[in-house]
């Protein structure tokens, strides 16, 4: 009995985790200028990052090495400092992007301007990062994040024209009112959102902190195989309600107030409540996730010491990191700067930094060294050839597609 | 650099031949025991006085890191190392290969002091460890 909790708990928990301010952003976004014509996108999305998070995930519970342990292992020192530094600077962003996202959710919650809210939220993470267990952490935020549970409802409630969504679905190309480059330039960026590179450092170094075995596999596999999958709905609903609300009325989303607008009216007061609870615990977890991924991704390169299972003052560096990060976090916002923006680039930058992410973990998946009789079988590696190509091409498309559309304009 | 077994002769590994370039560089050091995470093998150290080349030594810290990074970033990273190392002529941490206890996905070394841990106990001794709770495992 007790056993089965703790897989339900890991599912609800990935459910929860897995969407962060680039999906709450950037579907609604999407939803509102395309409707359902990038569903497929996210779609291809989700499988991809539950191909690669299968592999790391396997690979840390067998081996117990975390990604950028590999990442380091078998680029060497000089490609992987490329990926450390591109890697680093994106989920810096992102990290940037998840506090704004706190913030924003407690100005919509209490009117308290969000700008005054960042200092609290960035002391209060770093508390958490300090203190909290990291299963006490994990667990607690992702199970608040399946409040957002209430798009689906709001979705509902709203009754839409199923066939008209449904059609939408099936033609996968823009609407008369976008063109071609813009289309291509949104489906990078719902991709990139998908397959942060920050989900896979933080799913395997999670293994590696919550002592997983190779008896722990079937718990990973059912997490990611379970758990995204319904994650990756709750991005479709929230793209979904916004096309039904916004695309009729031909009006562009460029708020995070806009993104919950559609729960409070199709929902009303409670609806609105629960989903700014949602939105405040999936961006503060994501907060952790990406900002305890930045000193994964360092600590790892160099061979230190990481990690929430030893005392702080046994990784020194690995905290030091962790707090500069979010300090210069912090302070880019209080540049007010727009946290939608910085989200808006950080998901395709995101897309540019894959490659180097996920080519490690796809050669030592097959490496009999690290995983003995487990290595990829020719369907995963099939699937992880096929990722690359797509991850590949997305990322040399993305800069120069936000150019010529000077960022989806 | 593919060395018979990688190790001096007296400390067998049931003749497992290993790539050090493959199998060694740029991988885990790890204490056995503590499990302790001591660096990255950034360099090894080669016997060239033998008939095949052994690897004598593995070399971590930025010291064996550095000159591994090309041009003006190497040249950087070693003479910032230099500059702010207290020894006249700083070399990398070597830890013989007589104590390499096993490689697998990490390379095991049994428990000896690594020396001189650089930035990681400044930081312990200036920042982290003055705050509050730093000795505390987390709740």
């Amino acid at each position: 009995m007790k056993k089965y909790l703790a897989v339900t708990l890991g599912i609800l928990t990935a459910i929860g985790g897995f969407v962060d301010i680039g999906d709450l952003v950037t579907n609604a976004l999407v939803g509102a200028r395309f409707g359902m014509r990038l569903a497929w996108v996210v779609v291809v999305g989700v499988l991809g990052i539950i191909v690669f998070a299968e592999m790391s995930g396997r690979i840390a519970a067998v081996s117990g090495r975390a990604t950028f342990d590999l990442v380091r292992e078998r680029l060497g020192p000089r490609a992987a400092l490329v990926g450390l530094v591109g890697s680093f600077l994106v989920t810096g962003l992102t990290l940037t992007a998840e506090l704004g996202g706190v913030s924003l959710a407690v100005e919509l919650a209490f009117g308290i301007n969000y700008l005054l809210v960042i200092p609290w939220v960035m002391v209060l993470a770093w508390l958490v990062v300090w203190r909290v267990k990291f299963n006490t952490m994990e667990t607690g935020f992702g199970l608040l994040g399946l409040f957002l549970v209430v798009f689906v409802v709001a979705l509902v409630a709203a009754a839409p024209d199923w066939s008209a969504l449904g059609a939408q679905v099936s033609t996968p190309r823009p609407p008369p009112s976008e063109d071609w480059p813009t289309y291509a330039y949104y489906a990078i960026a719902l991709f990139g959102a998908a397959m942060t590179p920050y989900e896979v450092f933080f799913f395997s170094s999670g293994g590696v902190e919550e002592h997983w075995s190779a008896k722990d596999l079937t718990l990973s596999k059912l997490n990611v195989f379970l758990g995204f999958p319904l994650g990756g709905t709750l991005s479709l609903s929230i793209a979904a309600v916004a096309a039904v609300t916004f695309l009729p009325r031909g009006i562009q989303v460029d708020n995070l107030g806009q993104t919950v607008l559609p729960v409070a009216v199709y929902l009303g007061k409670v609806g609105l409540a629960l989903v700014l609870i949602g939105v405040f615990a999936a961006t503060f977890g994501a907060t952790l996730e990406t900002l305890l991924s930045c000193g994964y991704s360092v600590a790892q390169y160099f061979g230190w010491q990481w990690g929430k299972m030893v005392r702080p003052r046994q990784d020194a560096r690995f905290h030091t990191v962790l707090i500069a990060v979010l300090v210069v976090g912090a302070m880019t916002l209080l540049t007010t700067v727009d946290p939608v923006k910085v989200t808006e680039y950080s998901v395709v930058f995101s897309a540019v930094a894959l490659p180097l992410t996920y080519l490690p973990i796809l050669i030592v998946a097959n490496d009999p060294d690290y995983l003995g009789r487990r290595t990829n079988g020719p369907f995963a590696n099939l699937l992880g050839v096929s990722y690359l190509v797509l991850i590949l091409v997305a990322s040399l498309a993305a800069v120069p597609l936000m150019i010529w559309t000077k960022a989806g304009q | 650099m593919s060395t018979s077994d990688g190790r001096p002769t007296g400390v067998t590994h049931a003749g497992r031949v290993l790539h050090a370039g493959l199998h060694l560089l740029d991988r885990q050091i790890v204490e056995q025991g503590t499990g302790r995470m001591a660096g990255k093998v950034d360099d090894v150290e080669l016997a060239l006085d033998e008939d095949v080349p052994v690897v004598r030594a593995l070399l971590t810290g930025p010291a064996g890191w550095g000159p591994r990074l090309p041009g003006l970033l190497g040249r950087l990273v070693t003479s910032v190392h230099h500059r702010l190392h207290p020894a006249e002529d700083p070399q990398p941490v070597a830890i013989d290969m007589t104590h390499v206890v096993d490689i697998d996905s990490a390379v095991h070394v049994d428990d000896q002091d690594l020396g001189d841990q650089g930035l990681g106990e400044w930081l312990d001794q200036h920042f982290i460890g003055r705050i509050p709770g730093a000795g505390d495992a987390t709740e």
